[in-house]
């Protein structure tokens, strides 16, 4: 799958796209706010997104979320502040909470792949992970 | 639970001594009010002081008048010997009979009215005596023979001594009347005065009370808000600083977990991954007391195990994770309880998965726990190729040193079995069951 990250920690999104990498992901990209994450995305087309809440600059893990919908990005947050199903209001598949072990993380973009395969999801979803 | 601050305590001390100052004050009011109840009733009693002396003036008007008109009526007959004039006479004759017993009664508290009333008994029997001899004779004579006694002039005499004690009388009652219609005025203008400040005081008692109650609650509102907007303040502190520390701990993990990636040597690749998973399992911890806006001082053990038990396992490999966990209530543990076991867990799991199965072999590990009473046993096995000599009785590397250790300050002991084929590892420690809190 493409995946891009949007986080505004390098270390954590360093990580996160290594471990990614590691189990056959392509990483199209690492964005720190809202128009980063824009540009990315129009321009990569990646298939999923991980999205932390607070980013860089004011921008809203949220509001990134809805707009990549909007572009048909599947997203799953990937934050210490998790956010509830009245705040997500169905932009997000649902959420890791940080800290997050890589295997979560490698889990859940296998469940996320699945659930966006026309045959839908192989498992239920990974433990770690919780739906919106 | 309420807070006490230092302007808290303050303000309790002034309100503890204004209600002793109102306690008091309203004790003086209430004797302020048995006061003016005292005036009213005295004043009351004046009141009825002069009524009487009017009443006491009245009869002795009246006793005159009825004298009057008995001599009248008599001295009519006397002249005319007309029958007629005979009803006034008796009219007064009756009236100053009733009206001498009234004033006896009414001058009852005097006793020189009482003396007066006596003598004028006396001479008014006397007088009436005379007139009903006089009318007696003239009945008898059947003539006008009345102008003889008349000009003798006794009845006038006996008429002018009377009318003497009556003015005696009511000159005393007079100056009585003067006497208690000052006092009374007197007790009126006291008693309005009284009223006056009485009702004053009140009021001002009362607008003073409900304006202190008044700022109380203004002040008490105003902390309030104020305490409320600092606890606000420290929670959205509380919420940036656990933030910061999830994120500094992804940070950490994932720095090992690069530089793992990144190095050449294998041995020095797990020892990196070693720690990023250690780290990790720390993580476990700290995420689940310092949760959505809330802070916990336990940790739920079952769920804990769980999540470092899914977390050990290898991205690839030949072991098939299998886990079993203690079914039942849930255990909350202290957090000086849960880094331990978090840390012991994960370095009995991922030692498992990185020794004992090698070369591709395949195997199950598993994870029990169990409570029994005051005691916790969590079971971690394998069916690989077991531990080399020497390490079950004491040897083994920094993370079995790590494990041992940690046992130790779980005041627990590890037993270290050796299967047919595999390991396992018991840990027992003592925990008092808690429920889970919100600290």
């Amino acid at each position: 799958m493409k995946i891009l990250i949007i986080e505004d920690e390098f270390l954590i999104a360093e990580g996160v796209s290594l471990t990614l990498q590691s189990a056959g992901h392509a990483v199209t990209g690492i964005a720190e706010d809202l128009p980063t994450a824009l540009a990315l995305a129009g321009q990569e087309k990646p298939d999923m997104a991980f999205v932390d809440i607070k980013l860089a600059n004011g921008s809203n893990g949220l509001d990134v979320a809805r707009e990549l919908k909007a572009m048909g990005i599947a997203c799953v947050f990937a934050t210490g502040n998790p956010p509830n199903k009245a705040q997500a209001g169905g932009v997000g598949l649902g959420y890791i909470a940080k800290p997050f072990s890589p295997r979560v993380l490698v889990q859940t973009a296998a469940f996320v792949a699945g659930t966006l395969s026309p045959c839908g999801p192989a498992a239920a979803a990974p433990h770690g992970f919780v739906t919106l | 639970m309420p807070i006490d601050t230092d302007a808290s305590l303050a303000r309790r001390t002034v309100r503890a001594r204004a209600a002793r100052v109102s306690a008091l004050l309203l004790g003086g009011l209430f004797v302020g009010f048995l006061l003016l109840v005292v005036f009213f009733i005295e004043y009351r009693r004046a009141i009825d002081w002069v009524d009487h002396t009017h009443k006491v003036i009245s009869a002795v008007e009246e006793l005159q008048s009825a004298l009057a008109d008995a001599e009248s009526g008599q001295r009519g007959y006397l002249l005319s010997l007309d029958p007629r004039h005979l009803v006034p006479y008796e009219e007064g004759r009756e009236r100053s009979r009733a009206l001498l017993d009234r004033l006896r009664a009414l001058t009852a508290d005097n006793p020189a009215q009482q003396d007066k009333v006596t003598a004028l008994r006396s001479l008014t029997a006397d007088r009436l005596d005379r007139m009903a001899e006089l009318l007696r004779r003239a009945k008898e004579a059947g003539v006008a023979w009345a102008p003889a006694p008349v000009r003798e002039g006794i009845g006038a005499g006996m008429m002018a001594e009377i009318r003497r004690m009556t003015a005696t009388m009511r000159v005393e009652e007079d100056l009585l009347l003067a006497g208690r219609s000052r006092h009374a005025t007197i007790l009126e203008l006291l008693m309005i005065a009284y009223g006056i400040v009485f009702v004053t005081v009140t009021g001002w008692l009362c607008f003073s009370t409900v304006r202190r109650m008044e700022r109380d609650y203004q002040a008490e509102r105003a902390e309030g808000e104020a305490l409320a907007a600092t606890l606000q303040e420290n929670r959205v502190l509380l919420d940036e600083v656990n933030h910061r520390v999830k994120n500094s701990l992804q940070i950490v993990a994932n720095l090992l977990r690069t530089q793992a990636m990144r190095h050449r040597s294998e041995e020095v690749r797990q020892e990196l991954l070693d720690s990023s998973s250690r780290v990790l399992a720390i993580a476990e911890v700290h995420r689940r007391l310092y949760g959505e806006g809330a802070v916990y001082d336990t940790v739920e053990l079952t769920d804990l195990i769980r999540s470092i038990a899914e977390n050990a396992v290898p991205p690839t490999g030949g072991a098939e994770p299998s886990m079993t966990l203690a079914a039942g209530a849930p255990l909350s543990a202290p957090v000086d309880t849960a880094v331990p076991v978090a840390l012991i867990v994960n370095e009995l799991l991922t030692n498992s998965y990185k020794h004992a199965f090698p070369n591709g072999r395949r195997g199950r590990v598993t994870v029990d726990m169990a409570v029994a009473g005051n005691e916790v046993r969590i079971d971690v096995a394998d069916d690989g190729i077991g531990l080399p000599e020497g390490v079950a009785s004491g040897g083994g590397g920094f993370g079995l040193n790590t494990v041992r250790n940690l046992t130790r300050q779980l005041r627990g002991r590890l037993e270290i079995e050796r299967l047919t084929p595999g390991t396992r590892f018991l840990l027992t420690f003592p925990m008092k069951p808690r429920a889970p809190t919100q600290a």
